[in-house]
């Protein structure tokens, strides 16, 4: 880099130098090859940023429009989706270990089956007695 | 004088002999029980019938496994300083209940106790369900029959079962034995293995005895005037060879109740049962319990 003047070829292209020194600069750009090839390449710099910003500026309509898409989920669809969570939450409280499904679970004795010979018949759930009695 | 007094020594230990109640005139005395199952509805129905016969002492286990439930009793019978029928029953209960939550049985239990003197005019009666409220209801009935034999009949100590009705299903189990009920309790500390405090006391099967223990003049500083007293309770009695055996369950308390030490073991009859008291008392103490079969 031999132009000193090549440094503000930047500020030039970004309109930042004042008027009089930009025109001034100008002219020198028109005549200095360095300066001339700087502020081209700038430019290119700046098309492709100024491209970048136009892409992101047309990517964004595009993502609204899929999120609006999703959105509109017909009612029937949405109801259907809404009652399988639903089943799902219930099929997962059921399968929990304290679940009211999952009490402990009485057998009653007239419950049991039981052969007419064994013992078993005589059990009411009746707690054991033992007692003395007058003889017959 | 002491030629009556030795006689009359010779006479009570003839009376007492085998650890059998002999009458004056020659007789054992003998027991005899007859256990009967029966259904109470609708009429009263025989399911099963079991005859225990054997010497006043007897004791027998009833037993009865079915689907979901069962029962485990036993009968400790004596006859008692007013020549009454004694009987000391434990009956425990389990009966299945359901599942735990993860799938695991549960069972509920009842563990009873009692004593009942049964007059020449009353049955035991057990019923394993309960009441069922007029529905079906299983009865055991156990009815006691008091008699005397010669005391020289070769069976006049033998213990007899006999099962005229048995029930089919085999869901209740019945077994009889006679095994000395009371027992002394000599319990001694010995410091450095010299004797150093001593009591004697009696005890019946499977009750705890207090045995308060006296301390000698020769007791060490660190526990005179201190009072101790053992608690000792014969709890099993088992027929052995060349020994007979007994369980035993004892610890040592000092005048306020406050619990010294507490163990269980199981020795020889007549033999001396040892334990350390180092850590409750200081190093050399021990304690000794002998237990024999006190003649009646």
């Amino acid at each position: 880099m031999n132009c000193e003047l090549t440094e503000k070829v930047s500020a030039l292209v970004d309109g930042e130098l004042p008027e009089a020194e930009s025109r001034e600069l100008t002219k020198h750009v028109q005549s200095c090859e360095e300066c001339s090839r700087a502020r081209e390449d700038f430019l290119f710099m700046r098309r492709q940023i100024k491209g970048l910003a136009v892409d992101e500026q047309t990517a964004t309509p595009l993502r609204t429009n899929f999120l609006r898409r999703r959105i509109a989920i017909p009612v029937p669809v949405f109801a259907l989706a809404i009652l399988a969570l639903a089943g799902l939450f219930a099929v997962l409280f059921v399968s929990m270990p304290n679940g009211p499904e999952n009490s402990v679970k009485i057998s009653r004795p007239d419950e049991t089956k039981t052969s007419s010979s064994s013992l078993a018949r005589f059990d009411r759930g009746g707690k054991a007695q033992i007692y003395k009695e007058v003889r017959r | 004088m002491r030629f009556k007094a030795i006689l009359f020594l010779i006479i009570l230990l003839g009376l007492f002999e085998n650890g059998n109640v002999v009458s004056a005139a020659g007789e054992t005395e003998r027991i005899k029980f007859n256990l009967t199952v029966i259904s109470e509805s609708p009429l009263p129905e025989m399911l099963s019938k079991t005859t225990i016969d054997g010497p006043a002492g007897t004791d027998f286990d009833v037993d009865l496994n079915t689907e979901g439930f069962d029962m485990k009793s036993r009968f400790v019978t004596d006859i008692n300083a007013n020549d009454e029928l004694f009987v000391r029953v434990n009956l425990e209960t389990r009966r299945y209940f359901g599942e735990s939550p993860n799938g695991l049985p549960l069972f509920e239990e009842d563990t009873q106790n009692d004593t009942l003197v049964v007059g020449l005019n009353e049955v035991v009666v057990l019923l394993p369900f309960g009441r069922n409220g007029g529905g079906k209801t299983l009865k055991i009935q156990i009815t006691p029959e008091r008699y005397s034999v010669a005391a020289d009949r070769p069976d006049a100590g033998q213990l007899k079962i006999d099962f005229p009705e048995r029930l089919s299903s085999g869901e209740i189990a019945i077994r009889a034995r006679k095994v000395p009920h009371r027992y002394q309790i000599e319990s001694k500390i010995l410091f450095e293995g010299k004797e150093i405090a001593r009591g004697n006391g009696f005890g019946f099967i499977e009750e705890f005895t207090k045995v308060p223990l006296r301390l000698s003049e020769s007791a060490p500083e660190s526990i005179r005037g201190r009072e101790f007293i053992a608690n000792v309770a014969v709890e099993g009695f088992t027929t052995n060879r060349p020994m007979d055996l007994v369980s035993i369950s004892f610890g040592i308390t000092d005048a306020s109740g406050t619990k010294i030490v507490g163990g269980k073991g199981i020795n020889g009859l007549g033999r001396e049962f040892r334990y350390g008291l180092e850590e409750e008392l200081g190093k050399g103490f021990e304690l000794v319990i002998r237990v024999t079969e006190k003649k009646q």
